[in-house]
């Protein structure tokens, strides 16, 4: 592929992703700074990494696959930080932050799943993707993106009583 | 419905969206290092000479870094020339590297003393490196006191001097009848260095004063707390060996006791002075042994060799194991076995460290070959090897298809000892 393909391929992916994959790590960082870096980042190391994508997966599989992997480390920086007792739990930002004047139930009670649960669910409701494909995209396989997504779904029916999803 | 989670989260969320489109341009064709957060004054390093030399170097030698260790190179050079860093205090940092293939950005930081050290960055592009620091041009008091509001390299010096000390008498002592078992005068004494330190990353043993509790009602307390939390006979405790350190641990005195049956910790107590509040008081489980505990489980990896672990982390991936954890693999046919790992980790921390075979011949070593996910955007297979004593901990990560040196550092505990 030349630059100017690999360019054009880029500038195509940011316009077509961008807003789901801000909100989906936003959704997994709780902070807007820190999602806005793992976005960025997330294009930069598919830019050069493409010749490596070999279209085994759809290309939406594979970025968000990135973009999980950059939110882990970016989060697990930010533990390490919190374990030197230099950042207080506060700024880690597993609260979401939220608009006082919006309902916040749902987004705290997705934000609040353990991360591993939390990653299936937003793959699964938020990006409407096969548990097959969720497996792709984690690494895991399939009995565990499906046993992961049923006790995330478990949690949610608990904090969520008066929410109604019918699953398929 | 399945979408109304979606609906709620989207509706949510309408307000946010992403824009940094520009600055993704701007690391790509490195147009610009772009706005950062910390202050920085820079001078520009004339390199040239130093990487040409490097270059010229490093063909002539048998081991192969990869770009991005390369980049690491070079940025402890260039914080050696400009800041006279060594690579001992080099390895206390924190190291972020950012790297593509036009632009490579190395953050160093020291969370526990941040405020003060502030932050170290080296910048590489087109064959220039760049080094600052965010208190480039700010005073600091260069006879080393730790007093100063910033802490250049003759603080740092300071600091790692006072805890290698205080790791050096700990090792020898452990070599002799063990640090554990040493009265808290002996433990406050290896640590009084310490108090030199504004604040200490974990705890320092100190003495007691007379407003604390006497370290005997401090020892009756606690085991009134363990036979009223487990509901036990007084008699049980009989025999039991008791441990005891006094220490200073974010702000707080605290007695820190550990009771012993035979050699092996039962319970442990902490417990505030001079109030007297118990913080803490638990029980050591060893049914772990059976029932397969996280520490037993890296314990019995350890002692595995490289196909019973491959093996028995086949197992665990089948069972639903996180392959993050579970990454032990055989290596390829095609790449390098386990001895020639082993030979370019030693002549890698000869030249890096100047750590001889001999040296490393004593230390525990720990070989893997894994499923990488850290260092890699996309997952491959590395030989970690690891050397590790009370002092050192030498670490080096090898691409398993051609030896590619990929990381390279010693991690060499001096922070948090004790």
């Amino acid at each position: 592929m030349t630059v100017t393909e690999r360019e054009a391929w880029l500038s195509r992916v940011m316009t077509e992703y961008r807003t789901c994959l801000m909100r989906m790590s936003y959704l997994y960082l709780g902070d807007v700074a820190l999602a806005e870096d793992a976005v960025q980042e997330t294009f930069i190391k598919a830019f050069y990494h493409l010749d490596t994508f070999r279209g085994e997966s759809d290309e939406k599989t594979w970025l968000m696959r990135i973009a999980i992997n950059t939110c882990i480390s970016i989060n697990r920086k930010n533990w390490m930080r919190l374990l030197r007792h230099t950042v207080s739990l506060d700024s880690v930002g597993n609260a979401c932050i939220t608009d006082p004047y919006k309902d916040d139930t749902v987004i705290n009670a997705v934000c609040n799943l353990p991360n591993k649960l939390k990653q299936v669910v937003l793959l699964y409701y938020y990006q409407e993707m096969s548990v097959a494909e969720i497996a792709d995209a984690l690494g895991i396989p399939v009995p565990t993106a499906q046993s992961r997504l049923t006790r995330g779904r478990d949690k949610l029916r608990v904090v969520l009583k008066e929410w109604y999803f019918d699953e398929e | 419905m399945k979408n109304k989670l979606k609906e709620a989260l989207d509706q949510h969320l309408d307000d946010l969206d992403w824009h940094g489109e520009s600055k993704v341009w701007s690391r790509i064709r490195g147009e610009q290092f772009g706005k950062h957060r910390l202050r920085y004054r820079s001078l520009i390093i004339a390199l040239a000479i130093l990487m040409v030399l490097s270059i010229s170097a490093f063909a002539a030698h048998m081991l192969h870094y990869s770009s991005r260790q390369n980049a690491r190179i070079q940025a402890h050079t260039a914080l050696n020339v400009k800041y006279g860093m060594t690579e001992e205090l080099i390895s206390l940092f924190d190291e972020t590297i950012t790297f593509n293939h036009t632009l490579w950005e190395v953050d160093y930081e020291l969370p526990a003393y941040g405020d003060k050290v502030g932050v170290y960055r080296v910048a590489g592009m087109n064959g220039m490196v760049e080094a600052s620091w965010s208190y480039d041009g700010e005073e600091y008091d260069p006879s080393g006191d730790l007093s100063s509001a910033i802490w250049g390299v003759p603080q740092l010096e300071r600091m790692r001097l006072l805890y290698k000390t205080r790791s050096v008498a700990i090792a020898q002592w452990d070599a002799l009848s063990g640090y554990a078992a040493l009265s808290i005068e002996q433990k406050a004494a290896i640590d009084a260095p310490l108090l030199e330190l504004p604040y200490s990353v974990d705890y320092i043993h100190i003495m007691p004063v007379d407003e604390d509790i006497q370290p005997d009602l401090a020892e009756m307390l606690a085991k009134q707390e363990i036979l009223h939390r487990f509901s036990l006979d007084e008699s049980t405790l009989e025999g039991y060996v008791c441990d005891i350190s006094f220490v200073l641990a974010n702000g707080e005195r605290q007695y820190r006791l550990v009771f012993q049956a035979n050699g092996i910790p039962q319970y442990s107590v902490c417990l505030l002075s001079p109030g007297g509040q118990i913080l803490e008081c638990s029980q050591f489980d060893f049914q772990g042994q059976e029932s397969a505990g996280e520490d037993e489980e890296e314990l019995e990896d350890r002692a595995l060799s490289i196909e019973e672990r491959a093996a028995y982390h086949e197992r665990m991936r089948q069972n639903g194991g996180d392959v993050r954890q579970w990454n032990s693999v055989l290596p390829d046919s095609g790449d390098i076995c386990e001895l020639e790992a082993t030979g370019i980790a030693q002549a890698a921390f000869l030249e890096r460290f100047g750590v001889t075979e001999d040296k490393l011949s004593v230390m525990e070593k720990e070989i893997y070959c894994q499923i990488d996910y850290e260092l890699f955007d996309i997952p491959t297979r590395v030989w970690s090897i690891r050397y590790v004593d009370n002092m050192d901990d030498y670490q080096v990560t090898l691409r398993a298809v051609d030896g590619t040196i990929e990381y390279i550092s010693n991690q060499g505990g001096i922070l948090g000892v004790g």
